[in-house]
């Protein structure tokens, strides 16, 4: 793979201009996001909630999704994001982290097989960015439960790259 | 605050190059960005390979790509990883090596059908497992509105874009917009003590010693590593085969999850004393009973350890990046050791993860996170919108 006739190359100021010692190269495409973009394509969200409360029956399969968020990417392509959930308020009783991050997916009930998984997640498609809010259940146990939703709260910091997307989104299974 | 060397700014417009924040620099070329050595589409046609005798599995590499790039790089692709999807008779997974991009199966006696399926990839020009700090920039800024003023390549590739044009694709470089530059990158052994464990079936009730052995029937070539019992005073707990009689003297209670220290013999021998200072001084404990043996000691971190963080010192909780490393395979049935492997860049990772200025550390979301990971930090902080 030879590099082209054009551009500018540095190289790693302790070794040659030999291919492959680089530390970048103007001929080669780099991640890049607008800062004025209308909607942005960076922001941050602060009180971002989880979505609503659901009562659910854990005796029975169940799934519920609703979309908390949609940005309009208005770019040819399914744009790749990097979404950061920074939890600051989470339901009494959960396992999960307040002050801490995910990437791309924000766990708020998680592995709990005998009532469900509950989570935000990120999808993108040819027009919008969503970030969705999902509950289910897995017939492992008896009567109803009711999902955290909003008794969490995320701040949320939302970046959608000019490159395009390979991963969609989802929530993971 | 000066800055050493010299190089290439660009700053956000508004924002004077002296004393701009890292993240407020759209370009500086002393720094390495996300830059995409190749982009392709492929289509794969892979045959269907006999079962294998009983109890045989070996993994099956086909070469998608010859990258060449002599150091193994981060990627991404849009192949569904189908490692643990155990509907399909050969699961799959992607790897790249330092030399070639390649379809791994995991063949078992069941064979594998023939598979034909499309994807993409990604391949970057960075060599995420070696180490790379950029030269430090400033971690505060203040906000600024987009700069009409600038430097644009053309990328040589995309039809129809004039360096005029405000167009998504097309340019290599545009200093107009915010290039995402890289703080640091290199290979992380995140909790590196989880997994590690050994068994023991006799202890000298006169010496104290007991006599252990690794896992023989364990995948992964790591578990089967007992080197780490050589350190004196490394914490282990303990569990009986009956998980309630404890050799008489262990501690058993669950408070302290029946931690003791290692004071080790030898390869396959070691005493455990009460306390870390205890086994740094050399007191075991006095072993009354054996207790229900067979039983397991399971590696707990050192004191100190730190091995569930990263340390960035970029001044702001950063944005990341992290791909999982491998450096073993099934070949004949045999798991073997292997130059790296890196799988794809992780989008969503199982983990909870705390950042501040200096450090990212990662726990678990139900089991303990842990895994040998190529990561890069990005000069970009994870909230602030800039």
């Amino acid at each position: 793979m030879r590099r082209g006739t054009f551009g500018m190359a540095v190289s790693d100021p302790r070794k040659d201009m030999s291919e492959h010692e680089w530390l970048n190269d103007t001929s080669k495409v780099k991640w890049t996001v607008d800062l004025d973009r209308d909607p942005k394509h960076v922001q941050v969200i602060n009180g971002f909630p989880g979505g609503t409360k659901w009562t659910m029956d854990t005796a029975q399969n169940q799934s519920n999704v609703e979309t908390l968020l949609a940005i309009k990417h208005n770019m040819p392509f399914p744009p790749k994001f990097l979404c950061y959930f920074y939890t600051t308020d989470a339901a009494a009783g959960q396992s999960v982290q307040i002050g801490a991050y995910t990437i791309n997916h924000a766990f708020m009930l998680v592995n709990a097989i005998s009532i469900g998984e509950e989570g935000l997640y990120c999808e993108v498609d040819d027009t919008y960015f969503y970030i969705k809010h999902f509950a289910d259940t897995f017939a492992f146990g008896t009567g109803n439960y009711t999902f955290g939703g909003s008794d969490f709260k995320f701040r949320v910091r939302i970046m959608l790259l000019n490159q395009e997307a390979f991963y969609k989104g989802g929530k993971g299974y | 605050m000066a800055e050493s060397g010299t190089g290439i700014i660009f700053t956000q417009s508004g924002v004077p190059v002296q004393g701009s924040a890292d993240y407020q620099r759209v370009f500086d070329s002393r720094w390495r960005f996300m830059e995409i050595e190749l982009e392709r589409d492929f289509q794969i046609n892979l045959p269907a390979l006999p079962s294998v005798g009983s109890a045989v599995r070996y993994d099956d590499d086909t070469i998608v790509i010859k990258h060449g790039l002599g150091f193994v790089p981060m990627f991404e692709s849009s192949f569904p990883d189908q490692r643990y999807n155990y509907a399909l008779l050969a699961p799959a997974a992607i790897f790249c090596d330092d030399q070639n991009l390649f379809i791994r199966r995991f063949i078992t006696t069941q064979g594998a059908e023939a598979q034909s399926f499309n994807f993409s990839v990604r391949i970057y020009n960075l060599p995420v497992l070696t180490d790379y700090t950029a030269p430090k920039g400033l971690p505060q800024g203040t906000s600024s509105p987009r700069s009409n003023i600038g430097v644009k390549f053309l990328d040589g590739q995309t039809a129809g874009v004039d360096v005029g044009d405000n167009a998504v694709k097309g340019f290599s470089v545009d200093t107009t917009k915010k290039i995402l530059s890289i703080h640091k990158h290199g290979l992380a052994k995140i909790n590196d003590y989880s997994g590690r464990y050994c068994f023991t079936n006799s202890v000298d009730l006169t010496t104290n010693i007991f006599t252990v052995y690794p896992d023989a029937n364990a995948i992964s070539l790591r578990a089967r590593d007992l080197s780490w019992i050589k350190k004196a005073g490394t914490p282990v707990v303990y569990f009986p085969a009956d998980y309630t009689t404890f050799p008489g003297g262990m501690p058993n209670d669950i408070s302290s999850n029946g931690t003791t220290y290692i004071i080790p013999v030898d390869d396959t021998h070691f005493k455990v004393a009460t306390s870390y200072e205890n086994a740094l001084a050399g007191v075991a404990i006095d072993i009354t009973s054996a207790g229900s043996m067979p039983g397991q000691f399971s590696m707990n971190p050192l004191p100190g350890d730190n091995s569930n963080a990263i340390v960035h010192d970029v001044g702001y909780p950063p944005t990341f990046l992290m791909a999982l490393v491998d450096n073993e395979k099934f070949v004949s049935g045999t798991v073997v050791e292997v130059p790296y492997y890196i799988e794809p860049m992780a989008e969503i990772i199982l983990a909870r993860v705390t950042a501040d200025s200096k450090y990212i550390r990662f726990g678990g979301i139900q089991a303990l996170f842990s895994g040998w990971y190529g990561y890069v930090i990005l000069k970009d902080p994870a909230e602030l919108a800039q």
